[in-house]
């Protein structure tokens, strides 16, 4: 077999065999038959689907923050941008008195892609001359240890040094992700420090804020295009030179991402006229403001001071320590994304405090696990396939944080314990929303409301998604797929407080939990 | 308008945050085209001496050029620029409210673009892959499905899409778990590791994929095995299949590198009480790695096999081959017909029937089914007019019957990035479907190579499997693929013009899609409308290339396998048949310009028998190795 000369091990071919003895195990069981009767007409969700844990799952909450109606990010993957501007929305409609209240997205989404697009031409620029560590190194003193997570070899203290393996790694992401729409909290938080904002109806949406593939696509040429000139510089002329030509490349560049950007989306206000009317028919005039001045009036004053805690439970990188990474960020000369490793149940502990205080709480999971999207529920056993299949591979039952398990008692594949499914790209972060309530029945939760913004409507089919866009979340289900919440200091543990402000450890942009 | 920072720790970590001390503020009333000066009234009044191109108009603050922080003010001033321009400010007005692409189309090429061509030799209605990745499969399939009809007389014959389908998966499963042994050295970070992981089983494929697919597992009819809900749309079965593999990997590594198997190794000490036989429990606790992985693999293999039997149903070991073909008689009489009826409406309509191979009319090509559209008539009268009882057949037999030349073909690249060398043969590291088939291999050829190639083939009568990057400047309304068929440039005043080597390397191309070229136009090669009065049954298309292209009319006759000349500067489109339906397009296939196959084609698979001497030779060098992520290894 060609290029698998790595390891000793024979080959193993799917012989006549090998074949009759995988075909035994299913045609002795009934049960398949029936299955196979099923699924081959219908979708596998649809016969999967626990009724129990759909009942079980009433979105009627106990506690709830939130009061207006969902939003809708559309063809884009702005989620992360809807999910912060979300958890300050509802605050911002009750002081104003107001019945619905939208920040713009599409204000924070121009500049943000074109913040990306100056991020990526000078991270290409950086790594091209060989300047990255000393350009972008963000403030870090180590690095995790460990061979999966390190971003390569040996390094000095304050700086890391990847080999030309990892740097090229590294590029080849860049050049992949481009200005891609994707983000995380402290992207939203930097372009409002940066920007500002303004209500919805200073910068609406247009077609392709909520459309962004066919304006990525003209964006991702310009950038690309420009990367590769850059590349050629710094490989063929002096430094000096390069750099005087690379600056002249860039600026160009990013003078056709704005053109572009501004075909796509319109161009922000600088000001505009601030009025409203409130629930009870009386019309404000504030007057003239501009996107910061907006910004300071509605926003917390102490963005800096929320913290993004992560559920990381694989072994080589412990809790109790910050992490960071390159090049997971939007701003050029901002610190990059940062977040601090706890336990499960010191990240629930925060997220209820700060539901208790009666504020939304950001958060990032992996949405697409045991979910449907019709009917707006998440729980661990919503779609019982180890049961359709006749497997134990699939659903993890009883949960398993960290250790690996190859074959269960019975001699069947196991499946996955968190880490694992970390480390193996089975689990991702796929998608940002906000808990805006939740349901505590005895000292543990039933169920958690979640703010999504998907709208109304189910995807593709017109039916309306149940409970007006909100979902309802297990308790177990955050156990499995729940990675990232973002609290204010105020709502952490006391004992956690002085490990917020340590230097992060560095893990490379190809890691799960970036 | 103040620009300093409201917010106290505005950029953390930058120098001075908002903008830099050369610049003004820009004005803060809205610029209009009247009142916009040409030349911005702001100017930096100190720059870095290094600074070669001082123009103010360009987004970053002199004084921030070392830092590479975006200057907001000079943002703003950009936006005031775009605001004075009337072309960007129309082209906004319009993209705004509308998808670009039904804004940027070049009207007049996708009106010369008509599908009607020189050679045509599908007479089929294209079939339709529906949501699911299983191009290549169609591709592969729909280049034999022509040949089926021509043997059998059936209109409109389909393998069994799904049949193929399902040893893929289950192959490519068995090849996965092979490779994740084979790197159970190196850490799950490891890039080839995640690659691979990524997406352990893509529907995507390649040429030399599926036809290790139908050496080893033969073909079945579409009715021997049929389309189900997820071979139609694939997404939940992959989820599913692929929770199974990356357990799967995560217990092969842990095979292969002895560390701890679980609760199955204590368990099955009690004589495979644990569900596992003795000989197996045995493996398991030994410290043999090989018998361990064994184990273990078959484990992964069992719940593979059981998700997707219950998604895509059992395969047939074997089946009744019974089909209602055309009554041979019938045959010259339908043709002959059809051609005298289409000779006296448009002679372009001539000149396609006249190409044609088949010997049947295209008229019938949108027949839905092979018992009535086309045979009402004659049915009527004898109940078993055109019926063909073949009896039981394998899989295995139907294929060597139907398509016994594959292993002759070898695939072709066209690679221009400067890392690749045309002449030499590549292959993709971990990329495969039948572990001990022969590995996927391509052989670098120039373009012009390709093309003449794949010009040749159907010029012959041919049919040619090729991959490509099918979504670039594409209309997939009309189903018309050229270079220049959607002006962006134009739309948004910006270039954006790159090689096809810049394309490959930056990741902004490769090959995402396979079909069949099933026709080409050549200028002047076409048969007129007197030729294709008298054209014979029987004649193939290279002899009406051959007379129609030379013009003194000496040329002999060719040998019976010679492949026929062809003008490469004379050929103005390609036929190509698509597997998403017929409802778009014409019919279903597609229309591709010259200059796009320039641009956009990346493979073509030919008898290796047709290639230039000095390739044939490249033939048996040596096979150089990709990485696993090298855009070479994307599946169409």
């Amino acid at each position: 077999m060609d290029g698998m000369t790595h390891n000793a091990l024979p080959p193993i071919a799917l012989s006549e065999d090998l074949l009759t003895r995988i075909r035994r195990d299913a045609d002795n069981d009934s049960a398949h038959t029936l299955a196979l009767n099923a699924v081959t007409s219908t979708s596998v969700d649809t016969v999967a689907v626990n009724r129990r844990a759909i009942v079980a799952l009433d979105p009627t909450v106990a506690l709830k923050t939130d009061s207006l109606p969902v939003t809708d990010q559309k063809q884009s993957g702005r989620c992360w941008m809807f999910a912060t501007l979300n958890v300050f929305r509802h605050e911002v409609a009750r002081t104003l008195g107001v019945e619905s209240f939208e920040f713009s997205q599409a204000y924070l989404q121009f500049f943000d892609k074109m913040e990306k697009a100056n991020y990526f031409l000078r991270a290409v620029a950086a790594l091209y001359s060989g300047q990255w560590t000393a350009v972008d190194g963000p403030d870090v003193t180590a690095t995790a240890s460990g061979a999966d997570v390190s971003a390569g070899g040996s390094t000095e203290a304050g700086s890391v040094a990847p080999t030309s393996e990892t740097q090229e790694r590294l590029i080849d992401l860049l050049y992949q992700f481009g200005v891609g729409d994707g983000g995380q909290w402290n992207f939203c938080i930097n372009l409002i420090n940066k920007y500002g904002a303004v209500p919805k109806y200073a910068m609406p949406e247009t077609q392709s804020s909520s459309n962004t593939r066919h304006m990525d696509r003209a964006l991702h040429r310009v950038l690309r295009s420009a990367a590769l000139r850059l590349k050629d510089l710094y490989s063929a002329g002096q430094q000096t030179e390069a750099t005087i030509s690379a600056d002249a490349v860039i600026a160009a560049a990013l003078r056709d991402v704005h053109r572009v950007l501004s075909i796509h989306l319109g161009t922000p206000p600088t000001e505009f006229d601030w009025h409203y009317r409130t629930k009870d028919k009386e019309f404000h005039r504030v007057g003239r403001m501009t996107p910061r001045e907006f910004a300071a009036q509605y926003l917390p004053s102490d963005l800096h001071n929320y913290v993004d805690l992560v559920h990381d439970p694989r072994p080589e990188t412990p809790t109790g320590r910050r992490y960071t990474t390159q090049a997971q960020n939007n701003c050029w000369g901002t610190q990059a994304f940062t977040f601090l490793n706890v336990p499960l149940a010191t990240l629930k502990e925060a997220t209820l405090n700060r539901l208790h205080a009666g504020k939304p709480v950001y958060f990032a999971c992996d949405v697409n696990r045991q979910f449907r999207s019709d009917l707006g529920v998440w729980d661990r056993h919503l779609l019982e396939l180890n049961d359709v299949y006749g497997v134990e591979s699939i659903i993890t039952d009883p949960p398993r944080e960290a250790e690996t398990v190859a074959l269960s008692e019975s001699g069947r594949l196991s499946a996955m314990s968190k880490a694992d499914r970390m480390r193996t790209a089975e689990s991702r972060l796929t998608h940002a929303m906000v808990f805006t309530g939740v349901d505590e029945v005895d000292g543990s939760v039933r169920a958690w409301r979640v703010e999504n913004s998907w709208g109304t409507k189910a995807h593709k089919e017109h039916s309306e998604i149940a409970n007006g866009g909100f979902g309802t979340m297990s308790d177990t289900w955050f156990d499995d797929n729940v990675f990232h919440v973002v609290v204010h200091r105020d709502d952490l543990p006391k004992d956690l407080l002085p490990l917020v402000d340590q230097e992060p450890t560095l893990l490379p942009l190809w890691d799960p939990m970036v | 308008m103040s620009m300093n920072p409201l917010i106290g720790d505005a950029v953390a970590g930058g120098a001075s945050v908002a903008h830099g001390a050369g610049y003004e503020a820009p004005s803060s009333t809205p610029a209009t085209a009247e009142t916009q000066p040409k030349e911005p009234t702001m100017a930096p009044t100190t720059e870095a001496p290094f600074i070669t191109n001082p123009d103010p108009n360009l987004p970053v603050d002199a004084e921030q050029r070392n830092s590479g922080i975006l200057d907001p003010a000079a943002v703003a001033r950009l936006s005031e620029q775009f605001l004075a321009d009337r072309a960007a400010v129309t082209a906004m007005n319009a993209v705004t409210s509308q998808d670009i692409d039904a804004l940027a189309v070049n009207h007049l090429r996708a009106r010369d673009l008509d599908p009607t061509v020189s050679h045509r030799i599908d007479s089929h209605a294209a079939a339709d892959q529906k949501r699911s990745g299983r191009c290549w499969i169609f591709a592969g399939l729909n280049s034999l499905r022509g040949e089926v009809s021509r043997a059998t007389g059936i209109t409109n014959f389909e393998f069994s899409q799904a049949y193929v389908h399902f040893w893929d998966k289950l192959e490519k499963a068995n090849y996965f778990l092979n490779s994740m042994a084979t790197l159970a050295d190196r850490p799950l970070s490891d890039r080839a590791v995640q690659y691979l992981l990524a997406n352990p089983i893509d529907d995507g494929g390649q040429w030399n994929m599926f036809v290790a697919l139908v050496e080893k597992y033969g073909l079945v009819p579409k009715y021997a095995m049929p389309e189900t809900a997820s071979s139609s749309a694939t997404r939940l079965m992959n989820r599913d299949l692929y929770s199974v593999l990356r357990a799967g990997a995560v217990a092969v590594r842990a095979a292969a590198r002895g560390e701890d198997l679980g609760a199955a190794v204590a368990a099955g000490g009690e004589t495979g009480a644990a569900g596992l036989s003795a000989e197996d429990a045995a493996a398991l606790a030994s410290d043999d790695r090989a018998a361990r992985v064994r184990v273990v693999h078959e484990a992964v293999m069992k719940d593979i096999y059981r998700v997707l039997t219950t998604h895509l149903g059992v395969p047939p070991v074997e089946f009744d081959w019974h089909y209602r073909g055309k009554a041979k008689d019938d045959d010259a009489d339908e043709a002959g017909t059809a051609g005298a009826t289409a000779g006296s409406g448009s002679s372009a309509a001539a000149s396609e029937l006249t190409a044609a191979t088949a010997s049947f009319s295209p008229a019938r090509t949108a027949a839905g089914s092979d018992d009535d559209a086309a045979f009402g008539a004659q049915a009527s009268q004898d109940p078993s007019a055109g019926f063909v009882r073949e009896g039981r057949m394998t899989p295995q037999e139907f294929a060597q019957r139907y398509a016994p030349n594959l292993g002759d073909y070898v695939c072709l690249v066209n690679d221009p990035r400067p890392t690749s060398t045309y002449g030499q043969r590549y292959t993709v590291e971990f990329l495969g479907n039948v572990v001990g088939a022969r590995p996927v291999t391509y052989l670098n050829v120039p373009m012009d190579v390709m093309k003449r190639l794949a010009a040749q083939q159907l010029v012959a009568g041919r049919p040619v499997w090729f991959g490509c990057d099918t979504e670039q400047q594409a209309h997939r309304e009309c189903g018309l693929w050229a270079a220049d068929l959607f002006d962006y440039e134009g739309l948004y005043g910006v270039d954006l013009s790159m090689s096809k080597a810049d394309r490959l390397i930056s990741g902004e191309s490769l090959m995402t899609h396979a079909m069949v070229f099933t026709g080409i136009d050549i200028d002047g090669a076409g048969a007129s409308a007197d030729t294709a009065d008298t054209a014979q049954m029987g004649q193939t298309p290279a002899d009406t290339v051959e007379a129609a292209s030379d013009e003194d009319g000496s040329a002999t006759a060719a040998a019976a396998d010679a492949l026929p000349e062809v003008d490469l500067s004379a050929i103005r489109a390609w036929r190509v048949e698509n597997s998403w339906g017929c409802e778009r397009a014409d019919k279903g296939f597609w229309t591709m310009a010259d200059d796009w196959f320039d641009e956009y084609v990346f493979e073509i698979a030919v008898p290796a028998s047709a290639l230039p001497e000095e390739y044939q030779a490249c033939l048996e060098g040596e096979v150089h190795t990709l990485p696993a992520w090298d855009p070479m290894g994307a599946l169409a």
